[in-house]
């Protein structure tokens, strides 16, 4: 990892490192790499890998309409909002 | 300190009323929290509210539940419906939830008194309670010592007295950790046991919620409270009730040790582990000893598992519907990044940048997949042990209290979980419990790792500790309300 590689992942997080964050980012990664390297000694080919610690069954709700919030309850911790509308930065001008 | 049952007592004789017992744990905290920072918010107003409800079932000679009346402290990633809910981070410095957590609304209903919210380290990530947005929680014990992490006020709050219990969550030892530092019983209960409805994500597979006490019974009696089937979480299993199976005799137990956790610790601690083994061996239980190889590649797996799904829960934080918002920017993609990178403190941010790279195309298979294959080989590792033994012990921690502003690097922190991140692993639970001090007094923990939903063997085997040995590492700060 150097600082080229670190500006996608920057842009993808949408995340704005300063420079001297930047350094200590780099460290981690540094770090990591070195576990990676760790973890590659094990032979894991025939493990199946593990995501949830339990068996997980989806959920689904009865098929009926129900109203669990008002749109001003929802809109409440709007930063800013318009006719019932969240406001965000124009897109098209 | 204050027990649950010794504060019920008091109610149930009605010797105070739940306003006057609730006034003296506002008063308190008010008083504290310049000292400990244990609380984000002190919420006045519910807990008041709530203590004359009590107060008139009381009079009603309503037969209460045992956590009805008893001033708690709630980690500030659960959320609570028209109370700022922070997760101690910029970005939701005036986030109101509309609605409750699970947990939260249960403890409502059977009259628990909330007096605030518990600081933590921002969204659940740290290990001293110093990555708060707030500044860290300090240790009752040593005010220039951290209180732990990440639920390092619910600790401060009922080590300093300002609270009878704390609710906390764990993700890789966030409970069992700050339980350790300031002298406290932390239950990381099994993955499923308490539904994670309301606790605002960092890593949803190992997340749980559990208390921080100032003794076993009482965690067992929060647990009890806390541990119901949730419809609306899907990992939701609830858990057996356990408080009327807790027992105190350890003969035939079987205490596994394995020599991996308890390598490079300081002398102080590794006599204090050896006095909890001499204990059990002394009370009839038998020593196993165990092997657990693959300890080295817990952290690392944790690690990057965690920062993996931190990556992919904190994406939702962009400023256009709720939380921070950046006041200047250019355009839609400028306020997004603006406002992420403003509301977000380093640590998160960090946690961010890496879980996204070790989930992207020519990593992933080196470190997600990877660390996945090894997740169930430890889990595999633990099903094998618990066929040759009932629990493990280990340290909770390998070190006592931080000094506050240690200035140790992110993996030198990291490397204080590494006797806890492989519960959350394996989904299991554990329990920390209080064993010793050091050289300067400050509390050493011991873990008891048990296998899945067996959460009664565990506390009962800490509470034949607590008990056998008189409540000797039991440590009042001299802090808050004395009753």
């Amino acid at each position: 990892m150097d600082r080229e590689k670190l500006i996608p992942l920057e842009k993808l997080n949408q995340l704005a490192l300063t420079e001297e964050e930047t350094e200590r980012v780099l460290a981690a990664f540094a770090a990591m790499e070195a576990e990676e390297a760790q973890l590659a000694e094990t032979d894991t080919s025939a493990v199946e890998r593990m995501v949830f610690n339990i068996p997980l069954k989806n959920i689904l709700r009865e098929d009926a309409a129900e109203k669990n919030f008002t749109r001003d309850q929802l809109q409440e911790g709007a930063p800013e909002k318009m006719d019932g509308y969240w406001q965000v930065p124009r897109l098209v001008e | 300190m204050n027990s649950i049952s010794k504060t019920r007592e008091r109610l149930l004789k009605r010797e105070l009323s739940c306003a006057e017992l609730t006034e003296m744990y506002l008063a308190a905290a008010r008083r504290e929290n310049g000292d400990l920072s244990a609380y984000t918010l002190i919420t006045d107003e519910e807990a008041r509210r709530a203590a004359a409800e009590v107060d008139a079932r009381l009079a009603r000679g309503e037969k209460l539940p045992p956590l009805a009346g008893i001033p708690f402290v709630l980690k500030d990633n659960i959320s609570t419906k028209d109370i700022k809910t922070t997760c101690a981070s910029r970005m939701l410095e005036d986030y109101v939830p509309i609605y409750d957590a699970f947990v939260w609304s249960g403890l409502k209903e059977q009259g628990a008194v909330m007096c605030g919210k518990g600081n933590m380290d921002e969204f659940a990530m740290g290990s001293t309670c110093e990555t708060s947005y707030f500044g860290g929680a300090k240790n009752p014990h040593d005010l220039t010592r951290v209180a732990g992490g990440s639920s390092g006020g619910a600790a401060s709050a009922v080590a300093g007295g300002v609270a009878v219990y704390g609710i906390g969550s764990d993700t890789g030892g966030s409970i069992r950790q700050p339980a350790s530092f300031c002298g406290l019983v932390g239950l990381k209960p099994t993955y499923g046991a308490v539904s994670r409805n309301g606790l605002i994500a960092y890593a949803s597979s190992f997340d749980q919620i559990g208390p921080i006490t100032t003794c076993v019974e009482d965690a067992a009696t929060v647990f009890d409270a806390i541990c119901r089937k949730d419809p609306a979480d899907m990992t939701s299993r609830g858990a057996e009730r356990v408080s009327g199976r807790l027992h105190s005799d350890v003969r035939g137990l079987r205490v596994g040790v394995a020599k991996e956790f308890f390598e490079n610790l300081p002398a102080e601690i590794a006599s204090a582990m050896e006095r909890a083994l001499d204990f059990y061996k002394r009370a009839g239980a038998e020593l196993v000893e165990i092997a657990f190889p693959m300890l080295r590649y817990c952290l690392p797996v944790y690690y990057i598992l965690a920062c993996a799904e931190a990556s992919s829960n904190l994406g939702r934080y962009d400023g256009l519907r709720y939380g921070h918002r950046a006041e200047t920017f250019d355009d839609l993609d400028d306020l997004i990044c603006r406002t992420r990178s403003e509301g977000f403190g380093q640590e998160v941010r960090r946690r961010i940048i890496l879980g996204t790279y070790v989930l992207s195309a020519g990593y992933y298979d080196a470190y997600y997949n990877k660390a996945q294959a090894l997740r169930r080989t430890i889990k595999n590792r633990f099903r094998e042990i618990f066929t040759k033994c009932d629990l493990l012990l280990t340290p909770t921690v390998p070190v006592t209290a931080l000094k506050c502003g240690a200035g140790l690097s992110p993996v030198e922190t990291y490397q204080t979980d590494i006797c806890t991140v492989s519960v959350n692993i394996a989904g299991l639970p554990a329990v920390s419990v209080p064993c010793g001090f050091d050289g300067a007094g400050l509390p050493v923990g011991m873990q008891l790792i048990g296998d899945k939903f067996t959460e009664a063997r565990i506390l009962s085997a800490a509470l034949a500790f607590e008990s056998g040995t008189g409540g000797a590492y039991l440590k009042d700060s001299g802090r808050g309300v004395s009753l």
